[in-house]
């Protein structure tokens, strides 16, 4: 097992306080955090080029933003920007790092979406192979 | 709902589509189910169509079929899923583009007022009541149109096999009802009025007149719409040779063969003065608790199509909004559409303007006249029959110079788009010289002395352009300034057209 953190963030408070606390726990086992942004294509045709283009810009920056946070933790930290649903990418990341655990936002996502669709956290207890740490925002 | 969750699944490419969802795609964003319902009682009611109406549906499929090349070819330009807005402006330049945009953004309000009717008609079916209000129904219509602009701005989409469920039991509802509608008719069980089908209704030539032959293309055209989106996601298919091509013919057949056989269904029946006298705009509901005898069976059919409603709106805003997005972010549009809502990561402003003027154009048309909305079926057929042939011909344009390097270039690549094109543009030319004459129309009113179709139809297209000239003097030059530019040869040669490398 390696002392990898993988976390999920998208600029909201929920990545936030995830995105904190990943640094924190990094820091107490000296491990390092890959910062997900994760994004699922829309698969039906249209001018889906455009929102392509700016979803990738707003993860290029919030990446960036996470970047900055890790610099001033002294933690490092690697970013990626996936393709796919948030709780399948951490789930299928955290796997392919062999990662000690994943660290997720609990009420990060808009409160009706995640009624209707479920929230990653509740998937992710279903998927990841290893422990889940789930922060709730204050 | 964990989808993708199976073990093997990692989820980092679970984008890819398949042949059956292919198959499934195709046909769940063409919405059999609402497509007849919204249009089947008008194709019988054109004078002259009546149980000709089998024939139409094969006719408009034609021209559909034709301009599908057009869009596999673009698609191959554009590999990043553009649509009319993209090619139209790459190979016509920014005039034709932003005018091909404006249609489509029209033409997704026109469709958005007559889902909301079918939902608010058919919700009250559901539940017993046969001739709701206006203003119920107006309510109902409304809250729709609401309830699904929030469900694409929060980006809740319906995975591949909710999809493939939900496409399923539409399908399977509508054959049932063709067959028990059949079955009653041959068992001499059916109402008064029903008639046995006969070939005779397959004839092109029993068609009274060429007017009745356009006005039923018209709005038959309207029943295939939607069903480009299969070639159009090719690049994300798993084997995006030979994918695309089958599960877009496959699909279409499937269309087709739905739409003929609930048509003839219908029409042997209800008989044709049932469905061309229909006023109530939920014909297909209304038959089937007929077929079924009973109004729980009844209710499948019912909920079908509502079912069938929401997927639409669904194939509708969203791929809407997206191509206000693109002309947004190239400057066709002001740049506040252009938002991508951090949160959602849809272009949450774009869906909601789209809602709001859904709405204000419903509730506005709703007072102005009820039957005015099944003319905007028309008036909806006007703008895919501009829209489409426009990208006909921009295939054709765009790839000119590969045109004459072989047959099968020529023929697909040239001849069928522009073909598809003609016989679009033919529709409209001829449409909108018979629209001129108010009795035309599905409600007869008259508008300015015209038939309301025409009024909808041109008018959106002028205040297009006047928008785009305001838009133009208003400076722009990022996209105004664009040159049209042309295929490059690489992606002609790179591969075949469904598999055929030597033709």
């Amino acid at each position: 097992m390696s002392n990898k953190i993988v976390t999920g963030y998208d600029g909201s408070d929920g990545g936030k306080v995830a995105l904190a606390e990943a640094l924190r726990l990094a820091k107490d086992i000296g491990g390092e955090v890959i910062v997900l942004f994760a994004y699922e294509k829309v698969v039906v045709g249209g001018e889906s080029h455009d929102l392509d283009e700016a979803v990738e810009a707003i993860g290029a920056r919030v990446l960036a933003e996470a970047a900055a946070s890790a610099e001033s933790a002294g933690v490092p930290l690697a970013t990626e920007y996936v393709e796919g649903p948030a709780a399948q990418t951490l789930a299928a990341v955290a796997e392919r790092e062999d990662a000690r655990y994943i660290v997720v936002g609990g009420n990060g996502e808009p409160p009706l979406k995640a009624w209707v669709l479920g929230s990653t956290p509740s998937r992710l207890l279903a998927l990841a192979a290893c422990p889940v740490v789930v922060v709730r925002v204050q | 709902m964990p989808a993708g969750s199976e073990p093997g699944d990692k989820g980092l490419k679970s984008n890819a589509i398949g042949f059956v969802s292919g198959v499934v795609i195709g046909v769940a964003s063409t919405a059999p189910g609402y497509s007849l319902a919204a249009s089947l009682g008008l194709v019988v009611a054109v004078v002259g169509v009546g149980v000709h109406a089998p024939v139409i549906m094969i006719a408009a499929f034609i021209p559909m079929l034709l301009i599908a090349a057009s869009y596999y070819w673009m698609n191959r330009a554009d590999p990043d899923c553009g649509t009319t807005f993209s090619w139209v402006t790459r190979a016509m330049g920014p005039g034709w583009g932003w005018i091909g945009g404006w249609a489509i953004i029209v033409a997704d309000v026109i469709v958005m007022a007559n889902l909301a009717q079918i939902a608010g008609l058919y919700l009250f079916l559901l539940i017993g009541i046969d001739a709701p209000s206006t203003i119920a129904v107006t309510v109902v219509g409304v809250v729709f149109i609401a309830a699904m602009t929030w469900i694409c701005v929060i980006g809740i989409e319906l995975n591949a096999k909710t999809q493939i469920g939900l496409l399923a039991a539409e399908l399977i509802t509508l054959a049932l009802f063709a067959v028990v509608a059949l079955v009653r008719v041959y068992l001499g069980d059916a109402p008064a009025g029903s008639v046995k089908p006969s070939l005779e209704w397959f004839n092109p030539a029993g068609i009274g007149s060429v007017t009745a032959l356009t006005s039923g293309v018209l709005l038959a055209v309207f029943i295939y719409w939607g069903w480009d989106t299969t070639v159009t996601v090719n690049e994300e298919t798993e084997d995006s040779t030979e994918t695309p091509g089958r599960a877009a013919i496959i699909s279409v057949f499937v269309l087709v063969f739905t739409y003929v056989i609930v048509t003839v269904a219908a029409i042997s029946f209800g008989g044709p003065s049932f469905l061309a006298n229909d006023e109530s705009g939920d014909v297909l509901g209304l038959l089937a608790n007929n077929v079924f005898g009973s109004a729980l069976l009844g209710k499948l059919v019912i909920i079908a199509v509502l079912t069938s409603a929401a997927a639409s709106c669904q194939t509708t805003i969203l791929p809407t909004a997206r191509t206000a997005l693109s002309m947004a972010r190239a400057k066709a549009l002001p740049e506040k559409l252009g938002e991508v809502n951090p949160q959602y990561m849809t272009p949450a402003f774009a869906t909601w303007l789209m809602g709001v003027v859904s709405v204000v154009w419903y509730v506005g048309l709703t007072l102005l006249s009820e039957n005015v909305l099944f003319d905007a079926i028309a008036a909806l057929g006007l703008m895919i029959a501009f829209y489409y042939g426009l990208t006909g011909y921009a295939c054709a344009i765009y790839y000119r110079r590969e045109l004459f390097k072989s047959a099968r270039n020529f023929f697909f690549i040239g001849v069928a788009p522009v073909v598809g094109g003609l016989m679009l543009t033919a529709i409209f030319i001829k449409s909108c010289i018979d629209l001129a004459d108010p009795a035309n129309s599905a409600s007869g009113t008259s508008w300015l002395g015209l038939g309301p179709p025409l009024v909808i139809g041109l008018g959106f297209l002028l205040m297009g352009i006047v928008l785009m000239i305001v838009w133009r003097i208003g400076g722009h030059p990022e996209f105004f300034g664009r040159k049209p530019e042309v295929a490059d040869p690489a992606l002609v040669a790179r591969s075949p057209a469904g598999g055929a490398s030597n033709v």
